[in-house]
């Protein structure tokens, strides 16, 4: 277990480069140097650069990269929070209703993607402004891993919805909530699954760093141009090419986060019943007693109940890690 | 670890089975949600067109409005420092609007082999006042020493840039043929020249010049 610990460090810190650093790096160079050529002082920040002593040279780029270095510590600790905002989280509270609307636009789509063809699913086309519903076919296999099941609430972005579809996986099949097991789950997976599963994660965070930071760089160098009176060219074309990769990069998000969900399920199909057997649950018969097993340990993560059921006491086998004591 | 989820409260829809590419599935039947659907995609490319159409008015109106044609002046390429000579390649030209309350050196001659009389930065427009006339030969390497006093430092006020003058040093002699570079008022009758001496110096005369310890004379008639 510590050597899987130390390489889930090791990939940790990789992650944080790939992650935060490059990305806010390249975004605080690219639009410091952005800011002081728009505004005319580019030559006389490099004479300014270049009369400077080595000394002073080197304390400017630490500086540089301690500033730096602060952005991306901050950026990492804010990516539950930034994936959240995709999700789609926030809006509830500031905009509930734009929220409902959002959510209501995926369930109709879903409805579309889902349904035969017919004048039901046109009249429901018709309403998300979907002029081609026989497009829809195409994506049959796909609408399960974009969309929760139909009685599930819906998340205003497509993002949410993708997650949320695989978090519903585990509690629709089995009754668990995912994201109350998997704290426990995650101790019980390969290092082999936990590399992959870090890495599917960190793609999703990666691209929803570098949608943000690009949305940003538009509107910020957007705004020193119309300070500055800069040419309509150069303003229209930062703002389109930044509003335009941010766009590209939230959709590669999206199919980052099939990916990423397909972990999710993976995780549950393969190690939920090493994790029961570790709970001391009888090992399950059929799914109808696995699913009383995993909702009596939801109600016991969710609501602090006293676990009623009778301990297991299974075999161990030979290659099996210690039991702990009983969780309840 | 993945956070807490927030249940929204879409509204829920009557479920059937619908075989679909024969697939059963659970499905909803078209019933209408009872909100209006809404894409939230348009509402975030909504925002970033009015951001574009805004800036863009914004932008070709100031653009309309500064009906000023532009001219092309010089402009240095580097720093140039005070009384530092001004030579063909510190110089480069830059469109600005013509400004009828400002004016801005245009000719390259107007420049050239003359001293600048304050620090010109990179790419600002040169005014005539900030230039003195033609160096003389070896102001690069001459020395530059300033002497403040009363209207007599000044010969009365007749003493002007490109002048040549003698300097009297207390106990030192007489340095001859020194140029003056800028003639400054600084307070009630009270002035400051700035010369520069290309002849060579001793130690004693450098220490005296540079402490202002001088006196400003005329040259002689035919010297």
């Amino acid at each position: 277990m510590n050597s899987v610990l130390g390489r889930v460090a090791v990939l940790l810190d990789r992650r944080f480069m790939l992650v935060s650093l490059l990305p806010v790096l390249i975004f605080v160079a690219s639009l410091s140097l952005f800011i002081v050529f728009v505004t005319d002082n580019g030559r006389a920040a490099l004479n300014w650069w270049i009369r400077l002593p080595g000394s002073l040279q080197i304390a400017f780029v630490l500086l540089f990269l301690a500033v730096v270095g602060l952005l991306a510590g901050f950026v990492d600790s804010q990516l539950r929070n930034l994936t959240q905002f995709f999700e789609g989280y926030p809006l509830e509270k500031v905009a509930p209703r734009l929220y409902d609307r959002a959510a209501a636009w995926h369930s109709t789509r879903r409805l579309v993607m889902g349904h035969p063809a017919g004048a039901a699913r046109d009249e429901a086309a018709k309403q998300i402004g979907w002029r081609k519903p026989r497009r829809a076919t195409r994506h049959q296999e796909e609408f399960w891993v974009l969309y929760p099941e139909a009685e599930r609430p819906f998340m205003p972005t497509r993002l949410g919805n993708v997650i949320r579809a695989a978090e519903d996986y585990t509690e629709l099949r089995f009754g668990a909530d995912y994201l109350l097991v998997w704290p426990r789950l995650a101790h019980l997976c390969t290092e082999r699954f936990i590399q992959d599963y870090e890495m599917e994660r960190a793609k999703v965070d990666l691209l929803l760093v570098v949608s943000t930071l690009s949305a940003l760089f538009g509107f910020v160098g957007g705004s020193t141009v119309l300070v500055v009176n800069g040419p309509i060219l150069l303003f229209a074309g930062l703002v389109l090419g930044s509003f335009g990769l941010a766009r590209v990069a939230y959709s590669s998000a999206v199919v980052a986060a099939v990916e990423y969900g397909e972990q999710i399920r993976t995780s549950m199909d393969l190690f939920r019943l090493e994790l029961l057997r570790q709970l001391r649950y009888p090992e399950p018969r059929n799914l109808a007693e696995e699913e009383r097993s995993w909702v009596e340990f939801t109600k016991i993560l969710r609501y602090g109940t006293k676990r009623r059921s009778e301990y297991e006491q299974s075999v161990p086998r030979p290659d099996d890690p210690p039991l702990g004591d009983p969780v309840v | 670890m993945r956070p807490r989820r927030a249940f929204a409260a879409v509204p829920a829809t009557d479920s059937k089975v619908a075989a679909t590419n024969g697939v059963s599935m659970t499905e909803t039947t078209s019933q209408q949600p009872e909100v209006r659907p809404l894409r939230l995609t348009r509402v975030g490319a909504l925002a970033v067109l009015v951001f574009l159409v805004g800036g863009v008015i914004y932008l070709f109106a100031r653009h309309s409005l500064q009906t000023n044609p532009e001219v092309e002046v010089m402009v240095p390429v580097r720093e140039i420092r005070p009384f530092e000579v001004i030579v063909p390649g510190d110089l480069g030209v830059r469109r600005v609007p013509m400004d009828p309350g400002r004016s801005y050196v245009r000719e390259r001659a107007q420049l050239e082999n003359r001293y600048a009389l304050t620090s010109l930065l990179p790419d600002r427009p040169i005014g005539p006042e900030a230039v003195g006339p033609l160096a003389p030969a070896g102001l690069s390497s001459a020395f530059v020493f300033t002497v403040e006093g009363g209207a007599g430092v000044s010969l009365a006020g007749q003493l002007g840039r490109g002048s040549y003058v003698d300097v009297l040093l207390p106990s030192a002699g007489r340095i001859g043929n020194v140029f003056v570079l800028d003639v400054r008022a600084i307070g009630a009758d009270r002035w400051a020249v700035t010369m520069s001496v290309a002849s060579p110096l001793t130690n004693e005369q450098a220490a005296m010049l540079a402490e202002g310890r001088a006196s400003v004379v005329r040259r002689p008639v035919g010297g």
